[in-house]
């Protein structure tokens, strides 16, 4: 076992001010994925969901398990930004790819996604390294029951088709679901219950894939599957609000693990219990309150080549925050305890506490301008650490927003995120089973500052939205690998060397144009658009450092552009055309090998530019809701990884029957 | 690896481009709403076509004959133009014992629209898309292979005559290319009858 954190220091200034009244946009999220924009996109998946938002870079090698990392962050794609569900926090990593797609929400009930990129305060504690806030449905529009069943499918063109019993005959390609979800919703008064089932599916069949992992593919193929289920209770009694969820999904996954340089079969069992809400303590006190206990099971189901495992991990999550208002000031009091108890089949078990405190305190100056101080204290088996916040704001019109903010922070190197805990016991675990791996974690301190600057313009006909970061990180660790490809097996290994003094410079930036010109149609008695465009485009450069972190950090597209046009032919039919650009990434650590392994892989990997189109239609009313999803219309190049699946023309149709609804 | 593709990086501003003129173009005056409300869902033809090939790649002629079936199309107006559904059933017999038969089931949406011809006939140019189901006649493999999906796109091209209230006939070209690893580009030839009625009101207020 690693020691975790030993000490923790980050201040955080945000400077912002304001010369108009104060009027709060909508949210102070980077980005919000509106149900809207899901529902007319056809997508269904959270992961696919997510690849919506320019502001995450993304990346798989499956096709199925995808990593996140807020653009303009940390060069590498360890998914260290904190998870959200209805305001509890979620522990889904593993290897450091989330289960997303095996989270129990279905696109259906989510009503809304926001990203944080931006460093910032939330009700728990500081997220430095980005935040995904997933709300799903809480309200019905009158008392009862409602119920929806959903089925979606897709398929990855370029089968062979009658083909396969002649000479031209090839592989199959990928086969994505089906996916099935039945959920129940019921409200009376303010209390509202869901209870959601869903079963996936997903056969990894690329090519890439089934080269790597022939003695898995039995039967021409191997499926990824997973089950699960969500209960949400969400209670309500005056100005109190309680809300609780329980969420289980188990899985069997070919999940691909980057230091293995190969897929492990992974059999995976996930529960989260847990309840949040606020209590009003006197008319100007409020205190919110979250507690949260996750299981998690990993184990291997198939395992001709990888070592036989068997960990286990529980996870407990509690918190409270006492918040005063008083005429300009908000003060807000922290004590969150968490404790992780693991066991290894290799290690043993072990458990490790940590208590934290954080209180803050938010000035608002006249109508228009605001200021805020924490301080955070954390204590532990993993050491002692401390964070300071300050910051302010600046509004200077009724829709318009311009912020800076100013953030540094000192932090341990030794990792003790959930995200990350699997990967750590993955390094040990090669390591004892000798694969070559320089465990070099240390507890050295590892600091980083960055300075973030934005604009916010709100208008009836369009918003826009521009941003830049710059970002300076010190004593970073990072690993370096040096692939070397096998024949025979056609397989990839490589040592593991982590260096733990590294450092560099970045920027980045974006600007987001959404736009309603021409006439509107009357939707739900609101007036909207019949057309709505969406142009996107972000980009990051290196600056200076060294040459690993110039290494980590080109794997990351330097330029991503979005062109969304949404039609609405009228209030239940839509299209959506979409178009996306991301440029060329570089995986120095794969070079030599992909050069010896001959032309089905690719380093660099090329940029793409893909066109998708989205139908979406309403039947009986608003019972039948059917979408069809046509991705890559031009059959472009599209992979996001060296060894990684290719996504070729394909299709996909949901279709969402609905009860109850009026 | 063979890959097609049609565009690339260059390309991205003249696309946008065109696809800013589209955009405008569905923003053009006319009122559409106003027209939908009066045909939109009004009615529903019922179409069953004969179906024979004209032209099938040599490749798939090598090991395939046949290729004959049935069509059978729902269409409804929408405007502009007409909305169809529909299932093509074709049967391909194998030239060589060692290679199975099998049926082609393709279950496509399309959209098209009508434009006057002389001698009382209409002509008609639409587009669909959907989905190919091979099935194969083959007992020894595992029931999941046994068929086999895949994308399918195509356009129509023909003309009909309105011979007695409420019946006409119809006779289509339709081109259709399945997205295959090796594409398949086939043409068919379609005959047959159309049968049209006013949708009741149940039916016009479920497509609504």
């Amino acid at each position: 076992m690693r020691s975790a954190a030993t000490t923790s220091i980050v201040l955080i200034m945000i400077l912002l001010t304001a010369v108009a009244p104060a009027m709060q946009l909508q949210t102070d999220a980077d980005r919000v994925i509106t149900a809207e924009e899901i529902n007319l996109s056809g997508l269904t998946r959270v992961s696919d969901i997510l690849g919506l938002a320019l502001e995450l870079d993304a990346l798989t090698v499956d096709g199925f398990n995808w990593q996140f990392e807020p653009a303009g962050h940390f060069p590498d794609f360890r998914s260290e930004w904190i998870l959200l569900l209805d305001g509890q926090r979620l522990e889904l990593g593993r290897f450091g790819y989330p289960a997303l797609n095996s989270l129990p929400v279905n696109a259906d009930q989510i009503e809304r996604i926001e990203i944080f990129t931006t460093p910032m305060i939330f009700h728990a504690g500081i997220a430095t390294r980005g935040m995904i806030h997933i709300h799903t449905t809480d309200r019905l529009d009158r008392n009862g029951f409602t119920g929806l069943l959903q089925y979606s499918a897709g398929n990855e063109t370029g089968d062979p088709g009658p083909y396969r019993y002649t000479d031209y005959n090839s592989r199959n390609v990928d086969h994505i679901g089906a996916d099935r979800v039945a959920r129940s919703d019921f409200q009376y008064g303010g209390n509202y219950t869901r209870l959601s089932l869903f079963a996936a599916n997903h056969f990894p069949t690329d090519e890439t894939a089934y080269h790597r992992n022939r003695d898995i593919f039995r039967e021409n193929f191997a499926m990824q599957e997973v089950v699960g289920g969500l209960l949400k209770s969400s209670l309500e009694g005056g100005n109190n609000r309680l809300t609780i969820l329980i969420g289980h999904f188990q899985s069997e996954d070919l999940l691909y693990f980057e230091p293995a340089a190969g897929e492990v079969p992974l059999k995976e069992n996930w529960t989260h219990c847990g309840l949040n809400g606020q209590y009003p303590v006197t008319s100007k006190s409020n205190i919110l309150f979250t507690t949260s206990y996750t299981h998690h099971e990993l184990g291997d189901w198939y395992s001709p080549s990888f070592p036989s495992f068997d960990w286990q991990s529980g996870y407990l999550r509690s918190n409270a925050a006492l918040v005063h208002r008083n005429d300009n000031l908000v003060k807000q009091i922290t004590v969150e305890l968490t404790h992780r108890q693991a066991y290894a089949e290799d290690f043993g078990s072990y458990g490790l506490t940590r208590l934290t405190m954080c209180g803050s305190a938010k000035k608002q100056f006249g109508t228009t301008a605001s200021s805020a101080f924490a301080v955070e204290l954390q204590t532990g088996e993993s050491g002692n650490g401390g964070t300071i916040l300050l910051g302010a704001k600046w509004q200077p019109q009724l829709r318009q927003k311009l912020s800076l903010v100013l953030s540094a922070a000192v932090q341990p190197q030794t990792a003790s995120a959930g995200f990350l805990f699997w990967t750590e016991q993955g390094y040990n675990f090669l390591d004892s089973n000798s694969i070559p791996c320089n465990d070099n974690y240390t507890s050295e301190a590892r600091s980083h500052a960055a300075l973030d600057a934005g604009w916010r313009l709100d208008r009836k006909s369009f918003q826009l939205h521009l941003n830049g970061r710059y970002l300076f990180i010190d004593r970073f660790q990072l690993y370096r690998q040096n692939y070397q490809y096998n024949v025979l097996e056609d397989s990839f290994s490589s040592p593991l060397d982590i260096h733990p003094d590294q450092k560099g410079q970045s920027v980045s930036g974006g600007v987001r144009f959404s736009w309603h010109p021409g006439s509107s149609l009357h939707q739900a008695g609101e007036a909207q658009s019949r057309i709505t465009q969406t142009l996107e485009w972000r980009c990051q450069y290196f600056l200076s450092g060294t040459t690993l972190f110039s290494d980590h950090f080109r794997r990351h597209p330097a330029h991503k552009i979005s062109i969304t046009t949404l039609y609405r032919h009228h209030e239940r039919l839509s299209l959506t055309l979409s178009i996306a650009y991301r440029s060329q990434t570089s995986w120095q650590d794969y070079q030599q090998a992909i050069i010896d392994a001959g032309e089905l892989y690719s380093a660099p990997v090329p940029g793409a530019t893909t066109w998708d189109v989205a139908v979406h239609k309403l039947l009986w009313g608003p019972r039948l809701n059917c979408s069809l999803l046509v991705r890559n219309i031009f059959n472009a190049p599209d992979l996001y990884h060296p060894l990684g699946a290719h996504f070729d023309l394909s299709f996909f149709l949901r279709l969402v029957l609905k009860f109850g609804y009026m | 690896m063979t890959r097609q593709y049609i565009t690339n990086t260059c390309m991205l501003p003249l696309l946008f481009a065109g696809w800013l003129t589209l955009s405008q173009c569905l923003l053009s005056p006319t009122d559409m709403q106003a027209a939908e409300s009066v045909t939109t869902w009004s009615e529903t033809g019922v179409t069953l076509s004969g179906i024979t090939p004209i032209d099938s790649p040599e490749d798939f002629e090598e090991y395939w004959s046949g290729g004959a079936g049935l069509t059978l199309i729902l269409d409804t107006p929408f405007q502009p133009g007409y909305l169809n559904a529909g299932i093509l059933l074709m049967f391909h017999n194998a030239q060589d014992e060692l290679i199975p038969d099998f049926q082609t089931r393709y279950f496509f949406l399309g959209w098209g629209d009508f434009f006057p011809l002389p001698a009382g006939l209409q002509g008609l140019a639409g587009v669909h898309c959907g989905n190919c189901n091979f099935i194969f006649d083959d007992t020894d493999i595992n029931h999941a292979l046994k068929s086999e999906s895949e994308f399918a796109v195509g356009i129509d091209l023909g003309c009909r005559y309105d011979f007695v209230h409420n019946w006409s006939l119809v006779c289509n070209w339709k081109q259709t290319t399945v997205f295959t690893r090796r594409r398949i580009h086939m043409s068919h030839l379609t005959a047959g009858v159309v049968y049209r009625f006013v949708n009741p009101d149940w039916l016009r207020s479920f497509l609504r």
